[in-house]
């Protein structure tokens, strides 16, 4: 059993997916459906990292940041109009300014024209993925699907070139998706809501952002990589099941996902030190 | 005649006081290198070091007391597998990167010591605090070897030192792949310093 549990699929892919599913069966008709992929990413990281915090480092910070979205999509159910111009811009600046306080202690070590540029490309980067989430905000089937594919290609990227560590928070990602869009496609879609593409965005721009901050990976593998909701938004099929949008969003986000794979498979060992 | 015999009491009293002041050696970064060894699968074991490795020691062999300062840029690791001609990740970018020693983050290490031990006019041990990875712990260097005298062809004033000790990479919160790769790291450090 112990090392069933030392296992890397285990600990990021199967366990957190049970976890998703256990979450989201209850929830299944709620708009807190979302919670399961905070789930299977808390299941991953207990699993990985542990919560020891002793030592506040961009992983941890990562961590802290993913919890502080689902919590906030948790709060904004109750309180927000979905399409508020003010809680969307509120957002957007509390995403770069999450991934900006990741970052800090890398750009204390960048030259102030590099840090310039990085910073730059950090928040645009951010902007990018969350103008591509509320593309896919209002269909909850096709947020999921989003969410799935975000995971595995930051899996897969990561494991390329920069951290096996971020490689299981990716793939933990998509395991909590994957149980969402399960229990969707067995099911009913469920209601619109915050918590599904909130947090799976904020986490999917943060592992982006480390894993070309902290590994090998060159930056122009996350240029297509907020394509994928803009992809998975594309077939209009709002009026077919639940398992057959799904099917349609995946299959169409897997094209940019595949080309940013691509990228990071031909290039990712080049930038070593 | 009570002033003379005081200032010939001073004359003589003067080359001790020479060799009771501390002397400050920095840290020849060519000669001196960290090395590590850690047990892989359980298999067998992975030699690394880090190419560099500056600083400076405050030694009195008189009062028997000293400081050790060094600073390691983390991104030196070397395992000898630096690059792979296929163009896949080499373990050392892998090292490099969050998992282990994270060196976009934190790009160095530090040993700062808090005690000398000396057994007699040998220099046994130091004791010291490592910081890695923002944390730091105590650790204790044991000396194999301490030597100071003369270098034989520069004539040159040089000591060198051979220390080892023991840390858990887990009380740094370097956790991954553990207990695939091991815990405990053996360190085997090799020092050569000349006066500042």
């Amino acid at each position: 059993m112990g090392d069933l549990l030392l296992n890397p699929a285990v600990q990021a892919g199967v366990l957190p997916f049970v976890a998703a599913l256990i979450v989201a069966v209850p929830m299944r008709k709620t708009r807190h459906l979302g919670l399961a992929v905070a789930a299977a990413f808390l299941c991953a990281v207990y699993l990985t990292m542990g919560f020891d915090f002793e030592s506040l480092t961009s992983l941890k910070k990562l961590v802290l940041a993913g919890v502080a979205f689902a919590a906030a999509g948790v709060l904004l159910e109750y309180t927000a109009q979905p399409q508020s111009l003010m809680h969307r811009v509120l957002l957007a600046a509390a995403t770069c300014a999450a991934a900006l306080w990741a970052l800090q202690r890398i750009f204390t070590h960048l030259d102030m024209p590099v840090l310039v540029v990085a910073g730059t490309g950090a928040v645009a980067y951010c902007l990018a993925l969350l103008a591509g989430g509320e593309r896919v905000a209002q269909d909850p089937v096709c947020a999921a699907a989003t969410a799935l594919v975000l995971g595995l290609v930051w899996g897969t990227v990561a494991l390329l070139g920069a951290s096996a560590q971020l490689a299981q928070l990716g793939i933990a990602l998509a395991a909590g998706a994957g149980a969402v869009l399960l229990v969707q496609v067995c099911g009913a879609a469920a209601p619109r809501g915050w918590t599904l593409g909130l947090s799976a965005q904020v986490v999917a721009a943060l592992v982006g952002l480390l894993a070309v901050a902290t590994g090998s990976l060159p930056w122009f593998c996350l240029l297509p990589i907020p394509l994928v909701a803009w992809a998975a938004r594309l077939p209009a099929a709002s009026s077919k099941p639940p398992w057959y949008r799904a099917a349609l969003s995946v299959s169409c986000a897997i094209v940019p996902a595949a080309l940013a794979v691509a990228l990071a498979w031909f290039t990712a060992g080049d930038r070593a030190a | 005649m009570s002033i003379c015999r005081s200032i010939a009491t001073l004359a003589c009293l003067a080359p001790l006081s020479v060799f009771a002041a501390p002397q400050t050696y920095v840290i020849d970064p060519i000669h001196s290198f960290p090395n590590f060894r850690i047990n892989h699968l359980g298999m067998a074991s992975i030699m690394g070091r880090f190419e560099k490795m500056t600083g400076k020691i405050v030694l009195d062999t008189g009062a028997r007391t000293g400081t050790l300062d060094v600073k390691i840029p983390t991104a030196t690791v070397s395992t000898g597998d630096g690059k792979r001609a296929d163009g896949v990740r080499s373990r050392d970018d892998h090292l490099r990167a969050a998992d282990f020693f994270n060196s976009a983050e934190f790009p160095e290490m530090t040993y700062k010591s808090t005690k000398f031990n000396f057994n007699g006019d040998v220099l046994e041990s130091i004791e010291g605090n490592l910081t890695l990875l923002g944390v730091t712990r105590p650790v204790k260097l044991s000396l194999s070897s301490f030597k100071c005298g003369q270098h034989p062809f520069s004539k040159k004033t040089m000591c060198g030192a051979d220390a080892e000790g023991t840390i858990k990479r887990t009380d740094f919160g370097m956790k991954f792949g553990v207990p695939a790769i091991a815990d405990e790291v053996k360190l085997m450090i090799g020092v050569e310093a000349y006066p500042e």
